[in-house]
């Protein structure tokens, strides 16, 4: 994340890494709660990534994990893998947009 | 009789204002909408529901998802927000079509159309907001015949409504530019200074790394006023394939860039707008950033945002 007030030169404040295979990708801000949305880019015949909630600190400057945000098996994150979707398909979905309610 | 008449008539009306009001209600809870294909690229796209209340027991579970005709091929762009009337679109790049999402009941999400090529351009890819609420978006590429370029190099900006209705359209051909890669990506729209700024970047992994322009119209007429090169810095790649504009506090528009390079462009309402490479980010393939306030969140394919 960069500190952008002095849009000539911004410096980095914080970093995140979610694990060392995670390609983050989507990012959107949801004014609301305050939270932003990460979804992955998925490289061909890789396993099928999560999405996650990220808090921002806007004091410190930093993103974390919102590690109440849990899928209903209990993870944190919103899995896509193999699961039944209530449209009736059963599969591995693959996201890309993602957009909060107003 | 007439007296019951005119109770019922009285009733009826009472219970079809209350019933008015409440469909004014903006809908309880909280969602995010995720635009999903299937990984295998055998079913179809579709838009998953997730509760997105913190408040919520079931925050972060699954609500309800809606399937869509469209064979998956390359789920990609939404909106980057939810727009007011809560019809959002959302595309699958490689089929070229676009779906126009009814959110406004989030937990019955509808079809409400889909579109293809519009106005003799194809492969829309981003989608912004203008202030009258249509969509001004990029399509990467006219038709054969559109332009004098050849076929490919060149798009255009289209403006659509939520009915995916075409209100004007554009070519972003330049012939200043004859032979660069000017196939329009994403864009940021600024009102005030009636401009919008558009980025060129190719969806084809053959010429992913020939975009480095970006384009400056005028809002009001979407004339094409400047197509520029982005400045190169000093690793010489990191302009490549400039993708999100965003405008930052003070103005000026960061450019995300495929090459981690983070562009800012000043002067935009004069003739001479001017690139400089702000900063670079570790890696490549850098996707999609947010501007909060005075942060800027960047997603980096070296596993960190």
């Amino acid at each position: 994340m960069l500190d952008i007030a002095n849009a000539a030169k911004p410096v980095e404040v914080s970093r995140l890494k979610l694990s060392d295979t995670y390609q983050p990708h989507w990012t959107a801000w949801d004014t609301k709660t305050q939270r932003i949305v990460v979804t992955s880019s998925m490289t061909p015949g890789a396993p099928v990534e999560r999405l996650y909630l990220l808090k921002l600190d806007p004091v410190a400057g930093a993103l974390t994990l919102d590690n109440t945000f849990r899928d209903s098996d209990g993870k944190i994150g919103f899995g896509f893998a193999d699961r039944q979707w209530p449209h009736g398909w059963t599969g591995s979905g693959l996201p890309h947009g993602a957009v909060f309610s107003r | 009789m007439r007296r019951v008449l005119f109770i019922l008539v009285l009733l009826f009306c009472v219970i079809a204002v209350a019933s008015h009001l409440q469909d004014q209600k903006p809908a309880p809870g909280h969602y995010l909408f995720v635009w999903c294909g299937d990984a295998g690229r055998k079913g179809n796209d579709f838009l998953a529901v997730v509760d997105a209340d913190p408040s919520s027991p079931s925050y972060g579970h699954l609500l309800t998802s809606l399937a869509t005709d469209q064979q998956t091929m390359r789920v990609h762009h939404t909106e980057y927000t939810m727009p007011a009337s809560g019809m959002l679109f959302a595309n699958d790049h490689d089929a070229g079509r676009t779906f126009i999402f009814d959110l406004r009941d989030p937990l019955h999400p509808k079809v409400v159309t889909s579109f293809t090529d519009l106005a003799g351009y194809m492969h829309p890819h981003s989608y912004l907001r203008l202030p009258n609420g249509h969509v001004l978006a990029t399509f990467q590429h006219a038709h054969h015949g559109a332009t004098e370029e050849p076929v490919g190099m060149t798009g255009g900006l289209v403006e659509i409504d939520d009915h995916g209705t075409v209100i004007r359209s554009a070519s972003n051909a330049d012939p200043a530019f004859a032979g660069a890669l000017l196939t329009p990506y994403s864009l940021v729209v600024l009102p005030e200074l009636d401009r919008v700024v558009s980025t060129n970047s190719s969806m084809h992994i053959d010429e992913i790394f020939a975009g480095v322009t970006y384009q400056v119209w005028r809002l009001s007429d979407l004339k094409l006023l400047k197509t520029a090169y982005f400045d190169v810095g000093e690793n010489r790649y990191a302009q490549i394939s400039p993708e999100e504009p965003r405008l930052a506090p003070d103005g000026s528009i960061f450019v995300q860039t495929l090459g981690c390079g983070l562009e800012r462009i000043t002067g935009v309402n004069t003739d001479e707008p001017k690139s400089k490479l702000a900063y670079t980010f570790p890696g490549n393939w850098c996707g999609v950033p947010t501007i909060v306030g005075h942060y800027l969140v960047q997603s980096a394919a070296a596993s960190t945002v």
